[in-house]
């Protein structure tokens, strides 16, 4: 085999090398890091608020983002799979800002202030006929401590 | 005269109280839930993929079976990151068609006891609607009583490319052609 073809054989073995390994990393990218990772800063109130005056506004300053949300417990309780579930009062009778966690909820209860960290998806549907408001849902969560 | 006037006071009287009773009964028939829970479940040679979203809205109409779901696609989380990206940036287009909706009817509702604990199966029926397209679709599912307090469940299959979801040809056989969809619901009285 002559030096051109050695040179070619190599080059071609590295670059697959190359691929192999950014694919498995990619593959197995990790999720973004939503506990360590600073965020917006909004009270629960004001976010509800402007997801009701303008959505298309609010979904792009704060859809897909780490928010930090400030607000009042009106519900702690679990989902199917036995995740925290907390509820932060807004302005608006029946609408929450619906925070699902990943960490624990520790000891809160309703009634409590609390700050939590997590990335905010948008509002859901409610339903006007039966008075059930859409709430402003944040997934990934972790109080902040 | 005066009499036939009497008897009608009091009718309007009798009316005038059982009415916010009445009303209240009617209410009462309607049950939801803002955390539902909606999986899916893609099954291949190569890989197994899941996804569950926890944040799905569900109301029940126990007087005349009327049933929906409404859900925001992004609130679906995978194991991957990658499975994530993909899912919501080429496949669902969640940005274009951020919402998925089922709204349909329990067909077969005289099965279901509401006061009676026990668990009822029953057939569901109704339009889904996802990344643009909707579909009729039929379904068996649970509905559960106990204690006063109601759940349904359901296992249906949808298939992709009837909501002009399109797998690319590179990773084709990483997705399954049909998928497994199951819902979950615990339901709270609508006051």
């Amino acid at each position: 085999m002559d030096n051109k073809k050695k040179y070619l054989l190599l080059f071609v073995t590295v670059i697959a090398m190359v691929a192999v390994t950014l694919g498995y990393f990619l593959y197995n990218k990790p999720a973004m890091d939503v506990e360590n990772t600073m965020g917006q800063k909004v009270e629960a109130t004001a976010l509800y608020e402007k997801f009701t005056e303008d959505s298309t506004v609010a979904k792009k300053k704060y859809s897909n983002q780490i928010l930090e949300v400030s607000g009042m417990v009106t519900l702690v309780s679990k989902n199917l799979q036995l995740q925290p579930v907390v509820m932060l009062k807004t302005n608006t009778e029946g609408a929450a800002v619906n925070c699902t966690l990943e960490g624990p909820a520790g000891d809160i209860k309703a009634g409590h202030t609390v700050g939590i960290r997590g990335i905010c998806n948008g509002m859901g549907e409610g339903d006007a006929e039966l008075g059930i408001m859409g709430d402003v849902y944040l997934v990934r969560c972790y109080l902040i401590k | 005269m005066v009499k036939t006037m009497n008897k009608a006071i009091k009718w309007l009287l009798v009316l005038l109280t059982i009415a916010p009773a009445l009303a209240g009964t009617a209410m009462a028939q309607k049950y939801y839930t803002k955390n539902g829970t909606i999986s899916f479940f893609s099954k291949t040679s190569i890989e197994n993929i899941s996804a569950d979203n926890n944040q799905v809205v569900s109301v029940l109409n126990t007087q005349n079976g009327e049933l929906q779901f409404s859900l925001i696609i992004k609130n679906f989380h995978f194991k991957k990151a990658l499975m994530e990206e993909h899912f919501n940036e080429n496949y669902l287009e969640s940005d274009k068609f951020p919402k998925a909706t089922f709204k349909g009817n329990i067909t077969d509702l005289a099965k279901v006891n509401f006061t009676t604990d026990g668990s009822y199966n029953v057939n569901i029926g109704g339009d889904l609607s996802m990344h643009g397209v909707s579909k009729k679709i039929s379904a068996v599912g649970t509905i559960t009583v106990k204690a006063g307090k109601i759940a349904g469940s359901s296992r249906f299959l949808v298939k992709p490319s009837e909501y002009d979801i399109r797998i690319p040809k590179l990773v084709k056989d990483n997705i399954a052609e049909t998928i497994e969809i199951t819902v979950s619901c615990n339901y709270d009285q609508k006051m």
